[in-house]
């Protein structure tokens, strides 16, 4: 089951300078911020309600990231459902013959991951993510 | 004090609602929680419920419609995020005084809600919304 919005992905050219209205104006926390290799991105959540927003800088010319931004510019990337199996979402999924993109869950930013394809859901690029056990809220 | 409080609602910009409202459905699970239409923006919609948030399937009814252009140049995708903020005269405030652009303030059923310059948002079509005291306590 998905059970709630744990994320929405925004992709900027500098963290940095995304945080001057994100983290500055709107006044949300950055608790977690990191560089994942495998996706080209520096990733910083930043806490809104019991979601995230989730900012992205591109780091390598060739990821996926930065082809968003070379294409699209700036904006929103990705959205992100929080799951408390995300094996058994994907495998169900699959069967139900939803093209994806991550057969199998992986390691990200926001726990144990995968990702859909657009195609699945009208243009829009979906994530799955069982969080950590540590990074797990009480709301 | 965070500004915003919470996600209320990502919008997406579909070519054909029933048909992007099954896709949702059957694909994720989410319930549909209620079904509208809005002449004066021109668009019919559906709400999604996720959790303590939701997502907007929506569809332009007429070409002003700024989602219109966006359908045909980038193709259906995301189209507007839409945060809750307790008092939004506050938060206009606030964002003009750091010399962020704002949107003239709009009425809904239940609330009033501000659409943001992306300029200021790094591409992000950001919305404030502010609902009745009444609506969505818990």
């Amino acid at each position: 089951m998905l059970k709630k919005i744990h994320h929405v992905g925004i992709v900027v050219r500098n963290l940095e300078e995304s945080y001057v209205f994100y983290r500055d104006t709107l006044g949300l926390p950055v608790h977690k911020v990191q560089t994942v290799e495998d996706q080209g991105v520096k990733a910083a959540l930043l806490t809104i309600g019991n979601s995230e927003i989730e900012l992205l800088e591109p780091i390598n010319a060739n990821g996926g990231v930065a082809k968003f931004l070379e294409k699209r510019g700036e904006g929103i990337h990705h959205i992100c459902f929080e799951t408390d199996d995300v094996a058994s979402e994907l495998q169900a999924t699959v069967a139900k013959g939803i093209p994806v993109i991550d057969k199998a869950p992986r390691k990200g930013l926001a726990g144990m991951i995968c990702f859909l394809h657009p195609k699945a859901s009208h243009g829009v690029l979906v994530e799955y993510a069982q969080p950590f056990p540590k990074d797990h809220k009480d709301h | 004090m965070a500004l915003a409080k919470k996600i209320d609602h990502i919008a997406i910009a579909v070519k054909d609602l029933d048909t992007a409202v099954q896709t949702f459905t059957a694909t994720f699970g989410f319930p549909v929680a209620r079904r509208g239409q809005n002449a004066q923006l021109g668009l019919r919609n559906a709400f999604l419920q996720v959790g303590d948030a939701e997502l907007e399937l929506f569809t332009p009814t007429k070409p002003e419609n700024p989602a219109t252009k966006f359908l045909a140049e980038q193709g259906e995708g995301m189209y507007v995020l839409s945060l809750e903020v307790d008092d939004l005269d506050q938060a206009i405030n606030t964002l003009t005084a750091r010399g962020i652009k704002v949107g003239a303030i709009m009425p809904i059923p239940n609330g009033r809600l501000a659409f943001i310059s992306p300029k200021a948002t790094h591409g992000v079509l950001l919305q404030f919304i502010e609902w009745k005291r009444s609506h969505g306590q818990t």
